[in-house]
């Protein structure tokens, strides 16, 4: 018997060795499928990108003054306009002023900071979204524009956008529902270029409110730490919004994160902080019920706010984005707190569970 | 492609670690199936939600409430072993009929034992509720929160304008929900987020050749 055992040993030892090679390989094999499922999907894009990329370019680089009448339609479905009286110049910023009839209003300094890689990211993320194309030229006002549409992978519109030919700047702007319907448009209703710098700069030197990203950036490292706390920072929520910037204030308990996604064509804001809303009205906000958890949302003015609390944290969201795509892009953040007896029945059952794990 | 079956009902109910959880919707941003398939799943969870727990029925309170009675005199169910019923075809069982159970006399009642025939089955069903009734009130306190979160009212004026410096400069994006932030009437009263002035109310339409 020991005899047969010591002969049995090395022949044994190979197919064994492979075994484990082979093992190793699968294994090494599942991680690299893993991470590549967390990669984003291959780029889509097309020959609409080069438009829009220069339209980014010319943005920021141009110096431009107009009014521009932007709708939207809310969750109720009623649709609304405003106007706005646009100056940007290159290095100072962008003053957005509404124009009211009564002639009050606040101006707002937009652009003050750079964002350029973040402007990328951006534009990153629609490629890798949509199937963007040209679809000719068209007239916008007096000016003769290029036509660029993206589409999701069903052949859904998204957005629309018209570049001025001559300039490049984005003249023209529509944004679709997730019901194919627009829910967004803006236009120049008239613009000219090159505005004169000094009066332009003597304007901007007195906006009301100055708008400037928070100082403290996240980067990958302290959003895993955060995470690993109990913060739930997702890299992305539903219909293709990206994590584009992190950004942070306040320190301990106080910390409030400022998380920005984007399609590469809306802007969703989620704002996180520790606590409770105690049952109290957000001003500005009205109190709703949703599957016996209390919200508090509005949607006016094409921006749907929402706040809940969730687990011992608060959570508002400030998207720019159409109503039916945010209801369901949110459900990639934590639903939010019951307080009825059955749901802290079944908090509690969970938490025994995992007493007893 | 592989689709994410279990994984994706166990993501509408919140029970995904994180890095589960972004595997999941890396895969839902690709897949229009799981997408419906989530869509769905998330409907019937809402609906589910809505409904409201059972009440316990009328007739089997009623028979809980009798079963004290109603155990007083009821002889055991008939033997059901090897034997007891009759083989195929025979009249009678293995062995021959049983013999008829003498006639029971209650028993005068003694100490404690005067309470068993009271109660008789009707014990197990309190003690079963007892259970149950423990079991909730458990999981109740158990599902309190721990530590009462600090109240906090979040700087919606504050976040609006860190928003506006974010979307407003968004490439491609618009300042059309740039909000505008008015100034206090009076040092006392808090900044307050407004939305820009409506200028006219109606149906939206584009000039665009695909809506003429």
């Amino acid at each position: 018997m020991s005899g047969g055992r010591d002969t049995a040993g090395p022949r044994w030892r190979a197919p064994a060795t492979a075994a484990v090679l082979c093992l190793l390989l699968c294994l090494v094999s599942v991680a690299v499928v893993g991470d590549s499922a967390d990669r984003p999907a291959e780029r889509r894009g097309g020959d609409g990108m080069a438009v829009l990329r220069r339209a980014a370019e010319t943005s920021v680089r141009l110096s431009y003054q107009g009014v521009r009448v932007v709708s939207w339609v809310d969750s109720t479905g009623r649709t609304e306009t405003a106007r706005l009286n646009i100056l940007h110049q290159p290095g100072v910023g962008t003053l957005v002023s509404p124009l009211h009839d009564t002639g009050e209003g606040t101006n707002l300094l937009v652009g003050s900071t750079p964002w350029g890689r973040v402007g990328k990211d951006v534009l990153d993320v629609l490629e890798t979204n949509f199937w963007v194309r040209t679809e000719g030229e068209t007239q916008i006002g007096q000016r003769s524009a290029v036509g660029v549409v993206a589409q999701r992978d069903n052949g859904q519109v998204a957005a629309r956008f018209w570049t001025d030919e001559h300039t490049g700047l984005l003249l023209r702007r529509e944004v679709y529902d997730i019901s194919g319907e627009v829910a967004q448009t803006s236009v120049f209703e008239s613009i000219q270029f090159g505005v004169d710098a000094a009066a332009l700069a003597e304007e901007t030197r007195q906006p009301d409110v100055v708008s400037r990203p928070w100082g403290d950036e996240l980067d990958p490292q302290e959003l895993r730490q955060l995470r690993d706390e109990g913060w739930v920072l997702p890299e992305r929520l539903l219909w293709g919004f990206e994590l584009v910037e992190a950004r942070a204030t306040g320190e301990g308990d106080e910390r409030i994160t400022h998380l920005t996604y984007s399609d590469g064509i809306s802007v969703i804001s989620v704002f996180t902080q520790r606590g409770s809303l105690g049952g109290a009205a957000v001003t500005g906000l009205r109190r709703t019920e949703e599957d016996g958890a209390l919200v508090h949302v509005a949607d006016e003015g094409g921006q749907h706010q929402r706040i809940w609390e969730a687990d011992g944290f608060v959570h508002t969201v400030l998207a720019d984005a159409p109503a039916g795509l945010v209801a369901d892009v949110l459900h990639a953040l934590p639903p939010p707190d019951r307080h009825g007896f059955w749901e802290r029945v079944g908090r509690g059952f969970e938490r025994v569970g995992t007493w007893l794990d | 492609m592989s689709h994410l079956e279990e994984q994706l009902s166990a993501f509408i109910d919140g029970e995904l670690g994180h890095s589960e959880r972004e595997r999941v919707l890396s895969h839902l941003a690709r897949c229009e199936p799981c997408r419906f398939e989530a869509a769905m799943l998330r409907q019937l969870k809402q609906r589910l939600c809505t409904l409201r727990p059972p009440e316990p029925a009328s007739e089997f309170l009623t028979r809980l409430l009798a079963l004290p009675e109603a155990t007083t005199g009821d002889p055991p169910a008939p033997p059901s072993g090897f034997g007891a019923s009759p083989p195929l075809g025979a009249g009678q069982p293995l062995g021959g009929l049983p013999l008829p159970r003498p006639e029971r006399r209650p028993a005068p009642a003694r100490g404690l034992f005067r309470f068993r025939g009271e109660w008789g089955r009707a014990r197990y069903a309190v003690a079963g509720v007892s259970m149950l009734a423990a079991a909730l009130g458990t999981a109740f306190l158990a599902g309190g929160d721990p530590a009462e979160p600090p109240v906090v009212t979040p700087a919606l004026t504050d976040y609006a304008i860190e928003h506006a410096a974010v979307s407003g400069q968004s490439p491609l994006g618009d300042p059309a929900t740039v909000p505008v932030v008015t100034r206090p009437l009076s040092p006392h009263d808090a900044p307050t987020v407004q939305v820009v002035q409506t200028v006219n109310r109606g149906v939206m339409r584009s000039d665009t050749p695909e809506h003429r």
